[in-house]
């Protein structure tokens, strides 16, 4: 079963998107704990908030990116040592 | 057809739950690896810490599942002996009780008597 049906399709779109929504809010969180100091002194952001935020947005894209990798070459691994060991079974058998 | 759609809602929770993880494990390694905001870019350290933490973070998921799965399974075989052998001896069985249930219905005797039917000998089915 090579293609998605509509269906599956959506439902793949709206998973990305609820998942989308989700890291969008931690890391907003995250990076209101690493620059924003709770001492409000006055409403205006100052130039090093500024600057923390953009690089605070930059390097969390970054590590998502790195995590992804990450995960899909540990599940390919773990795909494979399935593999190897279904195939042992059978070669057993 | 009601098998293919039961495969699929289990893929699709995998994947929900795979996603989840995702997103958990991104935050939780920001914020424990990236403490430097002098550059735009991970650092050396930023990055090799963060592939430390994904692998490790994985691997406890993994183990934590393992030892879930094993205690329940454990639980679920003690229940359904003392199950069998209360019914051998023709008791009640002495289950760990449901907290939850016991705190939304205060007991009662009405209720006691409500929620533990007499044993019906005549039914054969």
């Amino acid at each position: 079963m090579s293609g998605l049906t509509k269906q599956q399709e959506k439902l793949v779109a709206d998973l990305e998107m609820e998942m989308m929504a989700d890291m969008y809010n931690r890391m907003s969180s995250s990076c209101q704990k690493k620059c924003i100091p709770p001492r409000y002194k006055d409403s205006e952001l100052t130039k090093g908030e500024t600057v923390c935020i953009d690089r605070c947005v930059s390097k969390f894209l970054e590590l998502h990116d790195l995590i992804g990798k990450k995960l899909t070459a540990m599940s390919q691994q773990d795909e494979e040592r399935v593999r190897q060991m279904q195939a042992q079974m059978m070669g057993q058998k | 057809m009601d098998k293919i759609s039961m495969v699929e809602e289990q893929n699709a929770r995998n994947m929900k739950d795979f996603l989840e993880l995702y997103n958990k494990l991104t935050e939780r390694c920001f914020l424990q690896c990236v403490v430097n905001f002098n550059n735009r870019s991970l650092s050396d350290y930023e990055y090799k810490c963060a592939e430390q933490c994904a692998g490790r973070y994985v691997k406890y998921n993994q183990r934590l599942m393992l030892t879930f799965v094993d205690k329940q399974s454990a639980k679920q075989e003690a229940m359904i002996k003392e199950i069998e052998k209360a019914a051998a001896e023709g008791r009640e069985p002495k289950l760990p009780g449901m907290p939850l249930q016991a705190a939304v219905t205060p007991p009662t005797e009405e209720n006691a008597k409500k929620s533990i039917p007499p044993l019906d000998n005549s039914r054969t089915t």
